[in-house]
């Protein structure tokens, strides 16, 4: 029997009360696969990033992601999760306080979770250490994915918070 | 060459799920999964190690409906990955909005500003208005003139990097699947659950005037 997908609107525009869904990649380089864009945070703001991630059942490989700040890459695509063939997912989180000279690189990605069918909960966590934080406003804040061109790697619900500081 | 189309696809299907569909189930072409083949906005490199040579522009299509919505090349930011495969692609614009005095168009928060003289409320007539910040006028540029959403929204772009040009009929058939609802895909028993991702409704966080921030500045 045909599948038929469920109508909607079309076009690449959702707005609130519409259709939507994760991101999802098969790509073997680094894809700029989910954005928060139109943010204005200023340099010296604590800075804190939540989404969620994770990797369809394909094969034995981890999954890559990333952190891009406005156009820089702060942490290149880097293994994520268990080289096994299995669905895993993660609460990924980013801290930071955004652009301050001297400070560049000091900034946290980490990812913590697993699979339903093993009792394994994985912490990874990495520094910004491929490049330093620009220090103009922010402006876009970009999850970086990358597959081995068999699993779907994924993500969805990136969200951006901005603390006033003390 | 690059091909990209307006939403997610229709049918439910995610990267995964429309890489199958394209390669195994319908053979409408071959996608391009070399991993030394990167796709950017700056062009097409080769990766040698952790260095890249730049091998020419990147050959791109835009599905009429993606153009229509006011996405074309521009939209892209500089250092854009596009990637191999297949990618759906999801951008969250968030506008921020402030309390203003609908007759003087100031900010309550300018009006309460420390320094200023005590301020009468009856005697103001106040709305909440979209807020012109410099993160919303960077992202509205991207857009062709006049047609960026002017409240909160989320964009969806599909694309996928290809070996070689696609038929016409490919890429029509290609174009359905991806952006026409009720679109019936063929072979359904050849798909499994992992080539699907279920949709949701899509709502926006209650909005909270930084007037009325919460203790320690939280929205």
């Amino acid at each position: 029997m045909p599948f038929y997908g469920p109508s909607g609107a079309a076009g690449a525009v959702t707005r609130e009360g519409g259709n939507t869904t994760e991101a999802t990649t098969t790509s073997t380089t680094a894809v700029d696969l989910l954005s928060a864009s139109s943010l204005s945070i200023a340099a010296g703001s604590v800075v804190e990033m939540r989404c969620l991630a994770g990797k369809n059942n394909g094969s034995a490989t981890e999954m890559d992601l990333g952190f891009k700040l406005n156009s820089t890459t702060v942490l290149s695509a880097t293994a994520f999760g268990t080289g096994n063939a299995r669905d895993e997912n993660f609460i990924i989180q980013s801290r930071f306080i955004y652009g301050v000279t001297g400070y560049l690189n000091a900034g946290e990605f980490s990812a913590v979770g697993g699979s339903a069918d093993a009792e394994v909960s994985n912490v990874l966590s990495r520094s910004f250490r491929s490049a330093a934080m620009p220090t103009v406003a922010l402006t876009d804040v970009i999850l970086v994915g990358q597959s081995d061109g068999t699993t779907t790697v994924r993500a969805d619900e990136l969200h951006i918070y901005s603390f006033a500081t003390s | 060459m690059l091909y990209l189309f307006a939403g997610y696809p229709r049918c439910g299907l995610n990267a995964g799920g429309l890489q199958h569909c394209v390669e195994a189930v319908e053979n409408l072409g071959i996608l391009e999964h070399d991993p030394a083949i990167v796709y950017a906005k700056e062009g097409v490199f080769v990766k040698h190690g952790s260095a890249g040579e730049r091998i020419g522009p990147v050959e791109y299509r835009f599905s009429p409906r993606l153009e229509a919505d006011g996405i074309t090349w521009d939209w892209f930011y500089e250092h854009w990955g596009f990637g191999g495969g297949v990618s759906a692609h999801k951008t969250t614009a968030n506008r921020e909005t402030e309390v203003v005095d609908h007759r003087s168009g100031e900010s309550l928060r300018d009006l309460m500003a420390l320094g200023r003289a005590p301020l009468d409320l009856s005697k103001l007539l106040l709305q909440t208005v979209p807020k012109r910040t410099e993160g919303w006028e960077k992202y509205e540029a991207r857009w062709k003139p006049g047609t960026c959403p002017q409240e909160s929204h989320v964009v969806h772009v599909t694309w996928l990097a290809t070996k070689h040009r696609l038929p016409s009929f490919a890429y029509e058939r290609l174009r359905a699947i991806i952006e026409e609802p009720g679109t019936a895909l063929r072979d359904v028993e050849r798909y499994r659950e992992k080539d699907f991702s279920p949709t949701r409704k899509w709502t926006v966080a209650p909005e909270r005037p930084p007037e009325l921030a919460l203790p320690g500045g939280r929205l």
